[in-house]
């Protein structure tokens, strides 16, 4: 087969830049160690959630800097999120356990790069680290409904001292 | 003698097919407007909040599927018919996959209107993804199915009537066009398997009481097995014209048929493993293979790139035959006011800027910045949108005469149209993309929350929708100056003057004799792909089988 | 079929090397008027200059952000221009008192929007109403103001109450699919002597979560 230089040259070219691509999202799963949602946070039977570690669902204190938050998605809002925003001390490291009780929903925090679905029957485990004090809202983005559009919440992080570890 | 005169039985079917494909894309994107003025708070007065997803719904299926899909039909039907020069066997059996098509098209489009209308007790609020436990009317699942069955009969048409003429051409190489055709319709075969598994085993059952439960991670990932190569049954036709029309149209030949066929194939191997790249932030599925998927979409990029190199070439060949020259301007030489080249080519050029947005997409963890916010159909607009739509559109004004043996009438408003298109889209999508980065989301009717503050990352909120708005408008504008063009041809032109379009394909410069014959070897590559496939999915299905096929299980909750 | 050009004369057909129209553009008119040379030059100018201009501005704003005025620009959110309407710090919630003005407490047990078929929703206030003054009193629910400025009507009142007593109303309405209550408007009768003091306010209402079907 008859190659022409130059679109050997080419082909060459577009084989780096490939390479070169995956190259920095592997840079990015191993040097800042940014993880992908995966399965660690095992399944979960979406219709009976009050009888598991989500039938209170909060923040609660896990370490010195260490906080565990688990949310319930559902239509059309986040337990917690929306009635009273989810507050967490600055300087900490944060593990979110989110679920849906009924349809796939989004849980993005808006500006950040905290952005999972919450699929009914599966547990979405994100740790994410908050250095400053800041409000961030929080999204639903999959659509869920007729009212997907109203389901919104807020996340508040805290300065340090003027947090109490209370749940949620 | 035109195309409609060699094959008017066949040409009737392309008719049939590109009609069909140009009502549902009327439908679509007058659809596309309204949601363009709502989600931007410019007006909300055509529908209510809540019945924005219907439209929604509408948008998505109408065009992504139907349009899409009817207009591949028609092309295809007609580079089978002309490369192979014969007509399809049987008229009957063509008229039956056309008829499963429409009518499964048809009870799939009224029962999701339904949802517009109180009175009617059917609807099927579910997106285009419909993923569970969201459940529509049964019937959006039947007509989902038929539509689905109706394409899987057209390719064995199309294979029906290449084996024939392999029975009086053995030895012979597969004419480029068929050759696309066929390879595109496997990669059809297999990827389509899995949302036919998703409906006709789960959600359909499901939807009837039949079965109580479907487990949604299991649902949603058999709908992405799907929903990643489905593209590519969007674009594989749009590479189909640019690789053997769009050379002619430019006054020249394809730079190389071997590369083109080496392009198709590539799709073909790697359309389908990759569809995780859609569940990145999904839980249960582990990050190994969400990796793996990453590592094969951006090897997808390379068709494209080769595509990229081999069209240009083409086309520049076309400017120096028409007297360009020099390193660049021989770009003026090019027929810019003759609408199917136009449109051909800025598809081509806008197609270009998606593909590096969908890098983005499929860069695994950058992918947390843009999943499901605005900058993914910013994305797919320039390549559904742009590069197929316009694609299509452009090459309706050459092959309509041909299918008809009526002059194109309007020429001047078809001159103009690919241009408004363009704009309209780079105004729209240069919005959507910069909103997805400030985490504005999709698929929403009102993105705009008291409790939440989007922060523009260029230019703020408020006139990023105002551009979206403008330039949802101007597609509008360009949409219906192309419906005007088709059915001013359809019931004014005159079937007795001479066409002025001339269908004959050039031979390339580089020929099939040049490739080699292992390229034609379509069952070594469908085994190759099934083999990719199983490593992408085999693992990750069977774990989420393994707890049961219907667990962990949701009921359905009608939306 | 040979390739005619507009103005009639025959192109000789080429089978191979099919151009659609003459390499030379000067001499052709479109009916316009407009020669062939300049309504290129206007397509094309228009046509791509427009997108490159946009996408041109979009690069360099994206060059200036990164490098220019914010270093960085990833840390947290700040506030920016949205136009969403801030709730203003006196919504009410639940638990609040509605009118915290009078002596009376009326205060908002529940709030309930239901997404349910359809194109209208079931919307309820329930109030707990107490007589804490020492004359007869009376407090009402009517209209519902809409976030899209629509207003739903209705009456729901307590009826007098003796000084002392308590009773519970439930407002109810029925609003458009997909519109949002903002705010209500209340009327608070205080019975005096001869006369009848009204207190009339529009209460802003804190979000109210929809509640799924």
């Amino acid at each position: 087969m008859e190659i022409h230089r130059y679109e050997k040259l080419w082909t060459a070219a577009a084989l780096l830049l490939i390479v070169g691509f995956i190259a920095t999202v592997t840079y990015g799963a191993l040097g800042p160690g940014v993880t992908m949602v995966d399965d660690s946070g095992g399944t979960i039977d979406s219709g009976s959630l009050g009888e598991t570690q989500f039938g209170d669902p909060g923040v609660t204190q896990t370490g010195e800097n260490q906080y565990e938050v688990h949310v319930v998605a559902r239509q059309f809002l986040f337990q917690p999120g929306t009635g009273s925003p989810i507050r967490v001390p600055a300087n900490s490291e944060v593990t979110f356990y989110i679920t849906s009780a009924d349809v796939v929903h989004g849980f993005e925090v808006a500006g950040t790069n905290v952005n999972v679905m919450a699929v009914p029957g599966q547990v979405s485990e994100v740790t994410v680290r908050f250095d400053e004090p800041a409000q961030y809202g929080i999204v639903c983005h999959e659509y869920c409904g007729a009212a997907h559009h109203t389901m919104a919440g807020q996340l508040v992080v805290v300065p340090e001292d003027e947090y109490s570890a209370e749940g949620s | 003698m035109a195309y409609v005169d060699d094959f008017p039985t066949d040409a009737r079917i392309v008719r049939w097919n590109l009609l069909v494909a140009f009502t549902a894309l009327g439908i679509g994107g007058l659809f596309g407007m309204i949601q363009a003025l709502h989600r931007t708070d410019v007006f909300r007065g055509f529908v209510s909040s809540a019945d924005y997803y219907s439209v929604l719904t509408g948008h998505g299926v109408l065009l992504a599927l139907f349009f899409t899909i009817f207009a591949l039909c028609g092309l295809f039907t007609w580079g089978v018919t002309k490369s192979l020069d014969r007509p399809l066997p049987s008229a009957r059996f063509t008229m039956a996959w056309f008829g499963f098509m429409f009518v499964g098209a048809l009870t799939a489009t009224v029962t999701i209107l339904g949802g517009l209308v109180p009175s009617m007790p059917f609807n099927a609020d579910v997106l285009y993804t419909f993923y569970a436990p969201m459940q529509a009317h049964p019937a959006f699942y039947t007509g989902l199915v038929l539509f689905i069955v109706g394409t899987w009969m057209a390719g064995f048409d199309w294979f029906r009537t290449y084996w024939r003429w392999r029975g009086d051409n053995p030895g012979e190489r597969i004419p480029l066009q068929t050759f696309m055709v066929l390879v595109t319709m496997l990669m059809w075969y297999i990827s389509s398997a899995g949302v036919a598994v998703e409906v006709l085993f789960f959600l359909l059952p499901w939807s009837l009481g039949i079965i109580e439960s479907v487990d949604p991670l299991l649902t949603r990932t058999l709908f992405w097995y799907f929903g990643h190569p489905v593209v590519y049954f969007w674009l594989m036709p749009a590479y189909f014209i640019w690789y053997t029309v769009l050379p002619k149209l430019a006054g020249g030949r394809l730079f190389s048929d071997p590369l083109a066929r080496v392009v198709f194939v590539l799709f073909l191997l790697l359309s389908t493993p990759v569809g995780f790249h859609h569940q990145y932030t999904d839980p249960g599925i582990p990050e190994g293979f969400k990796f793996i998927a990453m590592t094969n979409t951006m090897f997808l990029l390379l068709p494209s790139f080769l595509t990229a190199f081999t069209v240009v070439a083409s086309i520049e060949h076309g400017a120096r035959q028409r007297g360009g020259s020099g390193r660049l301007s021989w770009l003026r030489k090019l027929p810019w006011d003759e609408p199917a080249f136009a449109g051909c080519a800025l598809a081509g050029l806008m197609f270009a800027a998606g593909g590096f947005s969908g890098i983005i997409n499929a860069g695994m963890n950058i992918n947390y910045l843009v999943h499901n916010t605005l900058w993914v159909p910013g994305h797919f607009h320039l390549t559904v949108g742009t590069a197929s739509a316009l694609t299509f559109m452009a090459i309706g004004y050459w092959l309509f005469p041909q299918i008809t043996g009526k002059r194109l009438r309007l020429r001047s408003v078809a001159t103009v149209q690919p241009y408004i298109w363009f704009v309209g889209m780079t105004l729209m999508s240069n919005a959507m993309h910069r909103a997805g980065l400030a985490g504005i989301p999709r698929r929403t009717a009102e993105p705009q929350y008291d409790a939440v503050t989007f922060q523009g990352v260029v230019g703020g909120v408020s006139e990023m929708r105002l551009q979206i708005a403008i330039g949802g408008v101007f597609l509008f504008l360009g949409l219906m100056l192309f419906l005007l063009v088709i059915f001013a041809t359809w019931l004014g032109g005159s079937r007795t003057a001479p066409l002025r379009v001339n269908g004959t394909l050039p031979t390339p410069l580089s020929g099939p004799e040049h490739s080699p014959k292992i390229l034609d070897n379509l069952k070594l590559w469908t085994a190759i792909a099934i083999v990719l496939i199983v490593l992408a999915y085999g693992l990750p299905l069977s774990a989420m089988l393994a707890d049961g096929l219907f667990a962990p299980g949701s009921p359905p909750i009608p939306v | 079929m040979t390739d005619t050009p507009d103005d009639g004369t025959n192109a000789a057909e080429q089978p191979v090397d099919e151009g659609t129209e003459f390499p030379r553009a000067d001499s052709d008119d479109t009916p316009g008027g407009i020669s062939k040379r300049t309504l290129i030059r206007l397509l094309v100018g228009f046509g791509i200059g427009i997108p490159l201009l946009i996408e041109g501005i979009t690069f360099l704003g994206l060059l200036d952000q990164q490098f220019g005025g914010d270093e960085g620009g990833d840390t947290g959110s700040g506030p920016t221009a949205t136009d969403t309407p801030d709730t203003p710090d006196s919504a009410v919630g639940v638990g609040d008192d509605l009118l915290p003005e009078t002596e009376r407490s009326e205060t908002l047990a529940s709030a309930v929007l239901r997404e349910v078929g359809g194109d209208r929703w079931p919307f309820s206030l329930t109030v707990d109403v107490h007589n804490a003054g020492d004359t007869a009193y009376e407090f009402q629910l009517l209209s519902v103001h809409l976030g899209d400025g629509r207003t739903v009507s209705g009456r729901t009142s307590t009826d007098r109450l003796a000084p002392g007593e308590t009773r519970t109303i439930t407002g109810e309405w029925s609003i458009p699919a997909g519109s949002t209550p903002r705010a209500v408007d209340v009327v608070a009768l205080v019975y005096g002597d001869d006369s009848v003091e009204t207190v009339e306010r529009r209460v802003d209402l804190a979000k109210i979560p929809v509640r799924g079907g």
